[in-house]
């Protein structure tokens, strides 16, 4: 649980370089460094099998109809999108500077400006359940759809499965997203717009935020 | 919505892969300990849709 705190404080600063971590252990003394307890570079195969038990062979989109919880306040849904399988990652941030206002203050500043997350959030983040290489994991060129006309269509399945995470925790209010590349940007901001499910539930893009430091995006209930 | 990152940063990308190797080692650790939670969503089925080749 420690270490979950630390690596989204460590996330909540975009600290990237070694000096950032040991400042980010300073300021959390007693917490786990991510960079000494042991970090695995790919889920192991009976994880996968286990929570892509249900998935289809063919061809299709499939959502898994269950978010699985690995602890307080960090979730995951298994999808699957044409024959790809992918993970989806939920985490919250307030559990991590709820205890110290101040510090809450200073890292919610360097995050997004002067925005400031609903109590109940989560910060989405996607990856390719196959993905093995932590240099490569992120890099879109090397994972493309099978079909790049199904561009739009992957947007908006994207937001189903953040949809889903949301019919079973209803009492979140906002989910937050950074994407690193403009064209993911554009992809989901047009997403968002135009996401009937999304509407229907309540939620609409996070207009005015003053993202100056982080990129942050996002939908909220209104 | 703002629009403030045009461009690739790859402060967010190690970021993202600094957080992302986090959660799989915890949900490795869960997935030892026993400890995952799997919550049934919706009515508990999948969700399984055709591909459309051109979307909207």
């Amino acid at each position: 649980m420690r270490a979950i705190l630390l690596g989204m404080v460590v996330e909540a600063l975009n600290l990237a370089d070694p000096p950032g971590m040991e400042a980010a252990c300073l300021i959390l003394p007693g917490f786990l460094n991510p960079l000494e307890s042991p970090v695995l570079n790919h889920m192991t195969p009976d994880a996968l099998r286990d929570w892509f038990a249900r998935a289809p062979d063919g061809p299709c989109t499939w959502i898994s109809g269950e978010v699985i919880v690995l602890a307080e306040h960090l979730e995951v849904v298994a999808f699957q999108f044409d024959q790809d399988r992918y993970l989806m990652f939920f985490s919250a941030l307030e559990a991590t500077l709820g205890t110290d206002p101040d510090l809450a203050e200073d890292v919610l500043q360097n995050w997004v400006g002067t925005f400031r997350p609903a109590k109940d959030h989560r910060l989405i983040k996607f990856i390719r359940a196959d993905a093995n290489d932590p240099e490569q994991m992120f890099d879109y060129h090397l994972w493309p759809l099978r079909n790049p006309r199904q561009v739009f269509q992957f947007g908006q399945f994207l937001v189903d499965v953040a949809m889903q995470h949301w019919q079973t925790m209803r009492y979140i209010t906002q989910y937050l997203y950074q994407p690193a590349y403009p064209a993911l940007t554009k992809l989901y901001q047009r997403t968002l717009k135009n996401h009937e499910g999304c509407r229907q539930a309540g939620f609409r893009p996070i207009l005015n935020s003053d993202i100056e430091s982080g990129g942050y995006y996002g939908c909220e209930k209104t | 919505m703002a629009v403030k990152k045009r461009e690739m940063d790859p402060k967010v990308i190690e970021s993202k892969r600094r957080s992302v190797l986090h959660f799989m080692s915890v949900a490795q650790k869960a997935q030892q300990d026993g400890t995952v939670k799997r919550i049934p969503a919706g009515n508990g089925k999948p969700v399984i849709q055709e591909l459309r080749i051109k979307s909207t």
